[in-house]
């Protein structure tokens, strides 16, 4: 018979895929990684280098030969998000340990992407924390940057936001915004950050429900306690936080409504944990605790559009 | 803001520069004629002509099946040459009668009908007409006219919709008709708000064909309950409940009828041929076909008698041999496998194109299912939810009510099959349904 191909409507794609959908996200990322390189030096090239590279091994290491996966490029965005979240000064063998948390203990082992209830990188962050406390708080400020304030020396060691918790002193916006100010590789330039935020958005990578309430939440509420709302959406890891992390669409809900509260979750954890917590930034653990709620809230959230048929 | 349904949609490439300002040619009848007695959704017909009779053009070779059913027309004068089994564009397969060609079309006489302005004509007896003229809905769904039209007690219809949209990519044989059989088509609009019983009729197109709108405003300047109402270019835009949402504004719940709403909605197709049925006499026993895909040379409109293999249309139209060929619009049409199947009532087009399917991947829960889908649903659940069996959910969830326009599928990234996973939910739940 004829040699006619039989597949099932529609028969016509958008042509999208899932790696067009991470290559998206990596070429936004690459505005941060700059800053990155820009302020911290060749340090953090190699950083982000190790991150995205032992992320796609352990990815490769870990998937059967037969269900090779790196090429989704997820694992690349994982590794790559996770350096970002990291301090500049962490040891580089710390990194991969890191990332094969990330990758296998936060996604793989659940079945791999679409599977993973957490953020992976965040995931990966948070073990790192508990495990080596010191080396991922102890921050260095970048090469010429300004800090009017005495004893300048004795407090490098100092992220904006310990700075404003422990010592009431607050770091310029526009320093702030550029991203010339200690904190991890990814997190300081809220320009790059929102640059690449800007790409996503206009790619109609990420639905603008999540970050928009997460920060609106964390500015009103930052208001209402009397502290300066501008600062807080510009120091700490909000802003990557918000548009890179909150946004990963396997750990968010998928309902619109279930986004928006989403958000606003993530935005008051946020702001407990700034203003009463033992840390000084709570942007990991609120998107973390909001992912183990996630799939809750999409429950709550569901349109109920159908009537089931009555049945004899 | 422009006449649209509020949600979701998509905009696909639509390819319909192919074929969109060329005038529809006649196909000649080929030699033999497969004429399908289950054409139609419903009662297939019952064969009342036997071997090696002779027939006339436009003679009843079967009758209506049944109360959903209509009668089937030979679409040339000549001989039933047997009766055999073809398959059907969508695969399955029907009992079919062939006819062989004398190439006289000889006319049987005419179909019967008042000779009287459709305003003065009793509703009744146009709806009887559309049942004898075999007329079913030529947009695809291929429902019997006249069963539609056979209102339950107490309804009210206002308002008539004609279905001009075609939302479908590559489709064109709507737009050309609406071009070329204007008298037919205003015909039709008569006679259907003369058998509804409504005051009004909205022409709804798409806003890609404005040589249609405009012809069409011209046209309808005498008939001051006629409009013609531009709707954006959004598919499925052609889909009944979205149309009328955006002609009316109205919105038709899940499990109701159009007619609960008051509207009656027919493709032009259907609507022009009632119109050219009552003019001539001559049931309906051609269509027009679009045949294009960017795997024909000669990709165009042609006017083809029911029954005619689709190997006639893709000779004349140079097909060059691709993977895939679809009976109809790339969206919603099944493929087929086999180049004897006939051109039916239902055949709007035929697409040749090859097509690079993609292994499907995870779904990483994107939402964009759920952005495109114009129902509102949640088609990133079907999947999950018919593998663990669990129907009810998929019940309340309103998979049963999802009107195939596969945007789901159009825009998942993961590749994933969800129309087609849609499709197996329903049966699933059907057949349970039925063994309860």
């Amino acid at each position: 018979m004829d040699k006619l191909k039989v597949t099932p409507p529609p028969h016509l794609h958008s042509g999208d895929q899932i790696r067009f959908v991470m290559r998206d996200v990596l070429v936004a990322l690459i505005p941060a990684c700059l800053a990155a390189i820009y302020f911290f030096g060749w340090r953090a090239l190699l950083m982000l280098a190790v991150g995205t590279g032992s992320a796609v091994f352990w990815e490769w290491l870990l998937v059967s030969k037969e269900k090779k996966t790196i090429g989704d490029l997820s694992a690349a965005v994982t590794g790559m998000l996770l350096t970002l979240v990291l301090p500049p000064s962490l040891p580089l063998w710390l990194i991969p340990i890191g990332t094969l948390i990330a990758i296998g203990l936060g996604k793989l082992i659940f079945g791999g992407l679409g599977y993973n209830p957490f953020n992976p990188a965040l995931i990966g962050r948070a073990a790192l924390m508990a495990s080596w406390p010191a080396a991922m708080t102890s921050w260095f400020w970048p090469k010429g940057a300004s800090l009017p304030l005495e004893n300048f020396n004795a407090l490098t060691t100092a992220t904006p936001l310990v700075l404003a918790k422990y010592r009431g002193f607050q770091v310029g916006y526009s320093q702030l915004f550029w991203g010339n100010v200690a904190g991890s590789l990814g997190e300081t330039s809220a320009f790059a950050i929102l640059l690449g935020a800007a790409y996503l958005i206009i790619k109609r990578r990420i639905d603008l429900r999540i970050p928009l309430s997460y920060l609106a939440t964390v500015f009103i509420l930052m208001a209402i306690w009397g502290r300066d709302p501008v600062f807080h959406l510009l120091a700490g890891g909000l802003l990557l936080g918000a548009f890179f992390m909150a946004t990963d669409y396997v750990t968010t809900p998928v309902t619109p409504r279930g986004r928006i509260v989403f958000g606003i979750g993530c935005g008051i954890l946020t702001v407990l944990i700034r203003l009463f917590g033992g840390y000084p930034e709570g942007v990991n653990y609120s998107i973390l605790l909001m992912n183990a709620l996630s799939p809750l809230l999409e429950r709550w959230t569901m349109p109920v559009p159908g009537r089931r048929s009555s049945r004899a | 803001m422009r006449n649209t349904f509020p949600r979701g949609g998509i905009h696909p490439p639509d390819g319909k520069e192919l074929t969109s300002a060329q005038a529809t040619q006649k196909l000649p009848a080929p030699q033999l004629l497969y004429l399908p007695l289950g054409q139609h959704l419903g009662a297939p017909s019952q064969s009342i002509v036997e071997r090696g009779q002779q027939v006339l053009l436009g003679e009843k070779i079967a009758e209506s099946g049944g109360k959903v059913g209509v009668p089937v027309h030979a679409s040339v004068s000549g001989v039933v040459k047997d009766f055999t089994t073809t398959t059907m564009p969508n695969g399955t397969k029907s009992l079919t009668v062939v006819l062989e060609n004398d190439g006289k079309d000889t006319p049987a006489p005419p179909l019967r009908r008042p000779q009287r302005e459709p305003e003065e004509i009793a509703p009744e007896e146009i709806v009887d007409f559309m049942e004898e003229a075999g007329l079913v809905g030529m947009g695809g769904a291929a429902f019997p006219t006249h069963v539609k039209y056979r209102l339950p007690e107490g309804t009210k219809i206002d308002t008539l919709i004609v279905n001009g949209a075609e939302c479908e990519p590559f489709l064109t044989c709507d737009h050309r008709l609406m071009l070329e059989d204007t008298d037919d088509l205003i015909l039709g609009i008569r006679l259907m708000m003369r058998a509804s019983g409504a005051t009004r009729a909205i022409v709804g197109i798409e806003e890609n064909k404005p040589d249609a709108i405009a012809l069409l405003e011209e046209r309808f300047a005498g008939l001051p309950q006629v409009e013609v109402k531009k709707v954006k270019l959004k598919y499925p835009q052609g889909e009944e409940r979205l149309l009328i949402k955006a002609a009316t504004g109205r919105e038709v719940a899940p499990d109701e009828l159009p007619s609960k709403a008051g509207v009656i909605v027919n493709n032009v197709a259907t609507v022009a041929a009632l119109g050219q049925a009552f003019r001539t006499g001559m049931p309906l026993i051609e269509r027009v076909v679009t045949v294009t895909g960017p795997g024909v040379e000669k990709p165009g409109n042609w006017r083809v008698r029911l029954g005619t293999p689709v190997e006639e249309l893709l000779g004349a139209a140079a097909w060059r041999g691709t993977t895939t060929l679809l009976a109809g619009g790339p969206m919603t049409a099944p493929a087929i496998f086999d180049l004897k199947t006939p051109v039916t009532k239902a055949t709007s087009g035929l697409v040749a194109l090859d097509e690079k399917t993609q292994q499907a991947g995870p779904c990483i829960r994107c939402g964009r299912c759920v952005q495109a889908c114009p129902f509102g649903r949640m088609p990133l659940y079907f999947g999950p939810y018919l593998e663990q069996g669990r129907l009810d959910e998929l019940e309340d969830m309103g998979l049963l009510h999802c009107r195939e326009c596969g945007c789901c599928s159009y825009v998942c990234p993961a590749h994933r099959p969800i129309l087609q996973t849609i499709r197996l939910a329903k049966a699933r739940i059907r057949n349970r349904t039925r063994e309860v």
